[in-house]
């Protein structure tokens, strides 16, 4: 319950802070922090333009996006205390969940018969694709250090005092920063600042999405930010007492809004077609924690 | 329970007699009905059977010894799934043999062949003798054999069908030599003198033919190496006889492997059994899955995702091999209770992809998704009916089939910390194996949905495509149902599979293993619960979105083109586009023929040029055809002795002769 309620807040705040890095490297002032949650509420109180070629698909598919993102966090834990839904193996639930929303997206993109939304989805599919492997190794292996299966008992398990641990929270930290970035398309595989559809992944798959449905995957994307960085929250929190837990909590998910704001500042978008050996780099570096873990 | 075999062998018995008087009672009834009464027979044995084993007759014969018809949990469970899937694919069946303009004597021998494969799959099901095995094998073999060429005035069909047939009998000779070898030095045709064979026997003797077994049951189960019939063979059946075929005749290799499996002993024996199993699992499950994304033929792409599934049920079985060699209950029972759910899984949704493919072809009369698009407008029902079996063969919740995988996943999670390294490395391997697996899937199920039934129709149709009718769809509605038992119920299962694991590997749990199990039993249940709350959940924000929909206005108009007015259909993403980056980067293991001239920079204005790309499957082009036409040339050099020379004959009988009484003549 309270890694919800942190979550539901951090998101509010997160893609603020990521825009106010992004103008204050640039030398610009910037927009208020609430300005993505303002415009949230601008787009869910429009009407809708549908094209001719979609339908029901392309209708329920935001919804259902937006459902199973809701799920996802629902299962994320507070340090060593449950989320919402707290079970073993519950991080094979939270990816699936996540990649149910995924076939939805990516299905409703298909329904509209674009060329430019067929490729957006086509490089979506297969990012995540790549991702996956990475995922699944990383929490595999830092379950090994507990024997545990659920994100409740791993995270609870992880505690900061060896040298190894350190080393441990640190890739892991890294590498779920940059699934965090992959899945809601940023930086180094995807620029979503950038104005030529060709060039995009998840913004050209949500081109003829407008009003409420456009509200919900805003929305959506939010969420998964915190989400993810709530992931690495929970790698640092684990022992400490609630009170401090939770300010620690707010204190990485804005550091990891600063994070991924000076990341977008200073890195320019990889080549198409290195994105898949870089995601599958972080594959490598999950197999290292689990080796580490392993060997330790 | 002795009603039961003899209203089964009843049945059967009429729809043969039936079937020779074909000309009083058309086989467009007494088919189908035949084959539902017969299959409901089979599910209500398997049913009757699932908690104790139930002994149905015992009789001495004088070849054979004392023979039983029996069907202990194992066994009914596969019965149970066979029984189902057949009852509704021949209903299914019947209304799709409707749009072919098949003549009496066709649907005869269709239908007859229908039940002769469910007969020889009860009869499988259903002994305990080793030759009675394999005589119910070579009944499934046959039956299913004329099953597939039922338009045996195509040519590739009838190729599909022989190549079919060819290889399940490479299969059974691998069993034969086996089953022959055991009888050979037990001197018992039954399943306990193989038993006593294998505890009997060195490690190394158990390894060759477990191996052999194993190779055996994989030609039918479709594990790669031995998979390449199965593309072959699904395209050219009828859809009904795919959906069998896939989703439950595939599962006979299944059983056989965890059947035979079950009488390894020793760890020395289960664990490069374990090891070899996990590896084809792996193996076949990324094969198939990337060769589905591939290829555009959506029966044929159906095929290789079956192939992926058995794939993760060999994964599975490996896990649970595994674990009787490190002696962990835990891990056993949850590798072999996720085959076996997975196989029950992939069974309801193979068969409903199937049926869905099977309704576009009816309707389209081409399994060329390139030439689709946009039928879910025409065809809505069965639009969704492809839709859920898409979502549910991803292993995405909420659908069953993400339970099985999820046990398959804790037996990896478990293995990771037990047992030497190279066990936990092969766990790791296989864990993000089975995660790519399911990445791969949902690109090729988005793919292939998407691709068919949204977005604007690729080709213009030459008739306007219309939903089927009622019949074809209400089979497809029974699987549902079945699926939404499989959502309420998964831990009722999963511990009916336990213990069923438990029983057929002669394991005791101990107070923590029964602990342990009792947890995973109810992890299950509270999987089920969470799936439910993620059904609510978006129930209740459509609710909303639909609330919120009313007040705002909608307008609709043209797909955003980026400012470009005349869009056309062909400037759509397809199957081939849509796959191309993944399948480039595999291209090693994915051959394919292109024929096309690229644009040079001297060809200011382009002319027009064709492309022509067809998709190969790596171990047929690389391993089958070449073996095959080496064979053939071999074996043409004995031409000569077929010459259609009555006295050529003659000399050979009597060369034959000759031979035997010099045999005689010199070892007396």
């Amino acid at each position: 319950m309270i890694s919800f309620i942190l979550i539901i807040i951090s998101s509010l705040f997160f893609s603020g802070i990521i825009a106010r890095v992004k103008s204050l490297t640039q030398g610009r002032r910037g927009p208020v922090i609430l300005q993505p949650i303002y415009d949230i509420i601008r787009m869910l109180r429009k009407g809708s333009v549908y094209s001719t070629t979609t339908g029901p698909i392309f209708r329920i598919a935001p919804t259902i996006y937006f459902a199973t993102v809701v799920m996802a966090i629902a299962v994320v834990p507070f340090g060593g205390k449950g989320g919402l839904l707290s079970f073993d193996c519950d991080f094979v639930f939270f990816a699936y969940v996540l990649a149910l929303g995924k076939f939805f997206n990516i299905i409703a993109s298909l329904d509209t018969g674009s060329s430019f939304e067929g490729m957006g989805a086509s490089r979506e599919a297969l990012f995540s694709m790549l991702v996956e492997p990475a995922f699944f190794l990383l929490i595999g292996s830092l379950g090994l250090i507990s024997g545990n299966t659920s994100f409740a008992d791993i995270f609870g398990a992880f505690h900061l005092g060896s040298s190894s641990s350190y080393a441990f929270a640190l890739i892991a930290a890294f590498v779920l920063l940059m699934i965090c970035m992959i899945e809601n398309s940023r930086m180094p595989v995807d620029d979503p600042k950038t104005h030529l559809e060709l060039t995009m992944v998840h913004e050209v798959m949500i081109l003829d999405n407008s009003g409420f449905d456009l509200g919900l995957i805003s929305m959506a994307t939010h969420l998964k930010f915190a989400m993810y960085s709530a992931l690495i929250a929970n790698l640092f929190i684990g022992s400490l007492p609630l009170a401090a837990a939770a300010c620690a909590f707010l204190a990485i998910e804005a550091l990891c809004a600063v994070g991924v704001g000076i990341t977008e500042s200073f890195m320019a978008r990889y080549r198409m077609s290195h994105n898949a050996q870089f995601i599958l780099a972080l594959t490598s570096l999950s197999l290292l924690v689990f080796f580490g873990v392993k060997f330790s | 329970m002795i009603t039961f075999i003899f209203v089964f062998l009843a049945i059967g018995l009429v729809s043969l007699v039936a079937s020779l008087a074909s000309r009083l009672i058309s086989p467009k009834i007494w088919g189908p009905a035949g084959v539902t009464l017969m299959a409901m027979t089979v599910a209500a044995l398997g049913a009757a059977s699932l908690r104790s084993t139930s002994a149905i007759a015992t009789f001495n014969h004088p070849v054979f010894g004392s023979l039983s018809i029996l069907c202990d949990p194992l066994a009914a469970w596969f019965m149970l799934i066979v029984g189902v899937l057949f009852a509704i694919g021949a209903v299914y069946g019947a209304a799709y043999l409707s749009h072919y303009k098949a003549t009496t004597r066709q649907l005869a021998l269709h239908w007859l062949s229908f039940l002769v494969t469910l007969a020889g799959l009860g009869i499988l099901l259903t002994t305990d003798n080793l030759i009675v095995f394999l005589l119910g094998w070579e009944f499934m073999a046959i039956g299913s054999f004329f099953a597939v060429i039922f338009e045996y005035d195509h040519p590739p069909v009838v190729k599909a069908g022989l190549n079919y047939f060819i290889q399940s009998h490479i299969a059974v000779l691998l069993i034969t030599i086996v089953f022959a070898w055991s009888i050979s030095a037990t001197g018992s045709t039954s399943f306990d003198g193989l038993r006593n064979f294998f505890s009997s026997s060195s490690t190394a003797t158990q390894i060759v033919a477990m191996a052999l077994l194993i190779a055996g049951f994989g030609f039918k189960a479709g594990f790669v190496p031995f998979h390449s019939w199965l593309p072959l063979a699904h395209p050219a059946a009828p859809s009904h006889i795919s959906a069998l075929m896939s989703g439950v005749i595939v599962k006979a290799g299944i059983y056989g492997i965890i059947r035979f499996g079950s009488m390894l002993s020793g760890a020395e024996a289960q664990l490069p059994i374990g090891v070899a199993i996990l590896v084809v699992g792996i193996v076949s499950g990324l094969y198939g899955i990337l060769n589905a994304a591939e290829h555009r033929d959506f029966k044929r792409m159906l095929a290789y995702c079956t192939i992926e599934n058995v794939g993760i049920i060999a994964m599975g079985i490996g896990v649970g091999f595994l674990g009787l060699a490190q002696e962990s209950v835990v891990l056993t029972v949850l590798g072999f209770g996720g085959a076996l759910f997975h196989t029950l899984n992939h069974a309801i949704f193979k068969a409903l992809l199937f049926f869905g493919a099977g309704n576009v072809y009816v309707r389209l009369h081409t399994r060329n998704m390139e030439e689709l698009g946009g039928l879910g407008r025409q065809m809505p029902r069965t639009s969704l009916i492809f839709l859920v079996g898409s979502l549910a063969i991803g292993g995405l919740p909420p659908l069953g089939g993400f339970v099985s995988e999820l046990l398959i996943y804790d037996g990896f999670l478990n293995g990771l910390g037990s047992g030497s390294l190279a066990v936990s490395v092969l766990m790791a391997i296989a864990g993000c194996s089975l995660a790519v697996i399911g990445g791969v899937s949902m690109l090729a199920f988005t793919k292939t949905y998407g691709v068919i039934f949204l977005g604007s129709p690729r080709k213009p149709h030459i008739h306007e495509p219309e939903e089927v009718k009622p019949a074809m769809l209400w089979p497809a509605y029974a699987l549902l149902a079945i699926m939404a038992v499989v959502l309420l119920l998964p831990s009722q299962i999963v511990a009916h599979l336990f213990s069923v694991s438990l029983l057929t590997f002669g394991i005791h749990a101990n107070g923590t293993d029964t602990v342990a199990l009792n947890n995973v039993v109810s992890l299950t249940g509270t999987v089920g619960y969470a799936m439910t709350a993620l059904i609510i959940l978006i129930l209740i924000f459509s609710a909303i979105r639909r609330a919120a929909g009313m007040s705002l206005p909608s307008t609709s108009g043209d797909t955003w083109g980026c400012g470009y007015k005349r869009p056309i259909e062909g400037i759509q993403y397809t199957s081939k586009s849509f796959a191309k980056t993944l399948l480039d980067m595999c291209r090693t293991f994915l051959p394919t023929t292109e024929r096309f001239a690229p644009i040079t920079t001297e060809e200011i204005f382009p002319k027009n040029r064709a492309h022509i790309s067809a998709d190969k499957d790596l171990i047929d082009d690389k391993l089958v055809t070449p073996g095959t036409t080496a064979l053939q040339t071999g074996l043409k050099r004995f031409q000569f002795v077929q010459n259609g020379m009555l006295q050529r004959y003659i000399v050979y009988g009597l060369a034959y002769v000759a031979i035997l009484v010099a045999i005689v003549i010199i070892f007396n």
